[in-house]
């Protein structure tokens, strides 16, 4: 059996469900905050004219949902358990995702499609340098060259090359 | 529109690649679609959009090939084929399994094909005298079916629907041009970029739920021993009640916003099990079984463009996706585009027809050399995907911007996923937030803040009935016992864990 069969602790799922409960509350509050602020910035929620009313009866209906959620995840019968897995390994992949979209500006398309292609494989487990130098150099070339020379679709350059 | 030869290239290299691509296990329709759909937005909507269907009918058959030959389902759809396919093939009966499976998906598609086009003029007819108070209440039915159904927590179905919504709200008020929740950012102006937020959803968070749960192949295709006999006209005739039953309610569920195929592959196989005289013989190799999975995911596509083209609905996110592609094109899906592009929408259901002919065509190469695909590894497989995700995305609007857009739809995507939250509600609710909005707002304004503009015509009274009936239907649903649910044969329990609601 691999780990993906496995289940997170009835305890961790609860609080996991929890949290999404008030990540969802948080986020209809956000909007409500928003729309009634002082002075309102869209216009009277209560008018359904204003360009309030409609983003301020949805986050009316999230933030009770978000509450619903929150109260669920502590109804006596527990919620159905969560798969565990390679967490660390994807939020690793994340961060390599989020630096990829930050960093394309500065280190350009070729620099940046060079290094992440490789650095995602080797997350996926590969470990044979002639591999990991191949995919550095052949997809980025087609997928860039398919972009830029067929498409007309310009990436930056960035400020290193 | 046919009569171009671009349009028949694109729409061939699309139903090439979408088999391809459904063949990859773990890639599925919806990203695939997701992922090119930003190629298209340099095409001609005549090149771009059949390239696009192409692309969603070879990977919904696509999935069946791998799940046939190494019991891994190319997509979530093909979950069902897998039980009888795999069984066949290790009976050494894989050529007879994968001819089966073309020619079921072939027939489904045809009959679907028709249907949409026999039902989606007369409906556009209807659609295109309703008003706002009509439009406000459909849209309102379609967000509370897509949320109820798509997931097993209907609590959680209607927080990602309303989460969908609010994201809808950023950018432009439709009505009076109000700068809403930008905080000063031009690129927050025209809302948030759609395209972007898809690929993110559906590609990127794909790439990390592969890292976390990293697919088990069941079986190399180097240990199959593919081959044996072929499928005799006989064997097929006697299938055809099995094959029309499942067409009939694969149609039937396409046709309803939210039920993908990935879910009437299921109720299909169920049926078909409850209807054979040799129920003993499902998921051991049944032939039945096999033809009624894979007929009753085929006949989804189609059925799933009927609400997309008759009221600019998405069926389920494939048709979201496609909603935006034909939006970026300039074209507004609903009523109004049959009355203002009759042409297109004609030629987009000869193009569905010519599918039909290629997918035959490409299927019968596709069962004699794609068994090699599903050698690639998904070390090599998923960083390309990461690769064409961040050209892809950059591509819409050549805007930095939208890589931001893009990895935070990653990791939204990543954590609902997770959790348990569908993704198809909040991507159909940001769809049809804009809608919904103007439609619910026109409608109040016009009766001055009255809500019995919603039941004082004809119309909207019975769209208000049938909402009602919805509700009530959820609500039994949601006070039976557990158990018997559990019992359904299209449980969830089925799924592959990377399969989400509408996910196909």
């Amino acid at each position: 059996m691999t780990d993906n069969f496995l289940t997170l602790s009835h305890r961790t799922t609860r609080i996991f469900e929890t949290l999404m409960g008030l990540g969802t509350l948080s986020v209809g509050l956000v909007f409500l905050r928003t729309v009634h602020a002082t002075p309102p910035p869209y216009g009277d929620p209560g008018d359904i004219g204003s360009a309030a009313f409609f983003p301020g009866l949805v986050a009316l209906l999230v933030s009770a949902i978000g509450l619903v959620l929150t109260l669920m995840a502590w109804r006596p019968a527990s919620p159905a358990a969560m798969a565990s897995g390679r967490t660390a390994r994807a939020l690793v992949a994340y961060a390599l995702m989020v630096a990829v979209a930050l960093g394309l500006p500065w280190l350009g398309i070729w620099l940046t499609a060079m290094l992440a292609v490789p650095l995602m494989a080797l997350l996926f487990d590969e470990r044979r340098w002639p591999v990991l130098l191949a995919l550095a150099v052949i997809p980025p070339t087609l997928v860039i060259h398919l972009f830029e020379g067929v498409m007309g679709i310009y990436f930056p350059r960035g400020v290193l090359l | 529109m046919l009569a171009s030869p671009w349009t028949f290239l694109a729409l061939s290299a699309g139903l090439a690649g979408g088999i391809l691509i459904g063949a990859l296990p773990g890639l599925t329709a919806t990203m695939a679609v997701a992922v090119l759909a930003p190629f298209t937005f340099f095409m001609e909507a005549v090149i771009g959009i059949p390239f696009l269907l192409g692309i969603y009918k070879g990977a919904i058959y696509g999935g069946s090939i791998p799940a046939i030959l190494v019991n891994t389902p190319g997509t979530a759809a093909a979950a069902a084929t897998a039980r009888d396919g795999y069984a066949l093939t290790q009976q050494g009966m894989s050529r007879k399994a994968l001819e089966l499976s073309l020619f079921s998906s072939v027939v489904a598609d045809l009959i679907s094909t028709l249907v949409l086009i026999v039902v989606a003029i007369p409906l556009a007819s209807i659609a295109i005298r309703f008003g706002s108070p009509e439009f406000a209440l459909l849209y309102l039915i379609a967000l509370t079916m897509i949320a109820t159904v798509s997931g097993d927590n209907m609590a959680k179905g209607l927080a990602a629907a309303g989460l969908g919504l609010l994201v809808a709200v950023i950018g432009l008020d439709p009505m009076s041009g109000y700068q809403r929740f930008t905080f000063g950012n031009t690129d927050l102006l025209a809302g948030v970029s759609l395209i972007p937020l898809l690929i993110g959803m559906f590609a990127l968070s794909e790439i990390l739920m592969q890292l976390t749960h990293p697919a088990e192949r069941q079986g190399g295709a180097e240990a199959i021993v593919h081959g044996g006999e072929r499928l005799r006209w006989a064997e097929f005739w006697a299938l055809r009640p099995t094959i029309l039953r499942s067409t009939s309610l694969g149609t039937f569920l396409g046709s309803l916003p939210g039920l993908g195929a990935e879910i009437a592959c299921w109720i299909a196989y169920g049926l078909a099990r409850g209807r054979s005289r040799e129920p003993e013989r499902f998921g051991k190799g049944s032939l039945e079984g096999l033809a009624a999975a894979e007929s009753g995911n085929n006949a989804v596509v189609p059925a799933a463009l009927i609400p997309m083209t008759v009221f600019g609905i998405p069926g389920d996110t494939i048709t979201a996706v496609l909603i935006g592609a034909l939006m970026a094109q300039g074209m507004m899906p609903g009523p109004l585009l049959i009355q203002q592009n009759p042409g297109f929408l004609f030629g987009l259901f000869l193009v569905l027809l010519a599918t039909n002919v290629l997918l035959l065509v490409f299927g019968l190469f596709a069962i004699r050399w794609l068994k090699q695909v599903t050698r690639i590894p998904p070390a090599v497989l998923y960083p390309c995907v990461l690769l064409l995700c961040l050209c892809g995305a950059y591509a819409v609007n050549s805007s930095t911007f939208d890589l931001l857009i893009l990895a935070f739809g990653g990791g939204l995507g990543y954590l609902m996923r997770r959790t348990g939250f569908p993704i198809a509600p909040l991507i159909i609710g940001l769809l049809l937030g804009p809608g919904f909005e103007s439609a619910l707002r026109q409608s109040l304004v016009f009766s001055n803040g009255s809500l019995a503009i919603f039941w004082s015509r004809p119309g909207s009274l019975v769209l208000l009935s049938l909402l009602a009936l919805i509700i009530a239907f959820l609500a039994w649903r949601g006070l039976k016992p557990r158990g018997a649910a559990s019992r359904s044969p299209w449980s969830r329990r089925n799924k592959p864990h990377n399969a989400q609601g509408g996910d196909s």
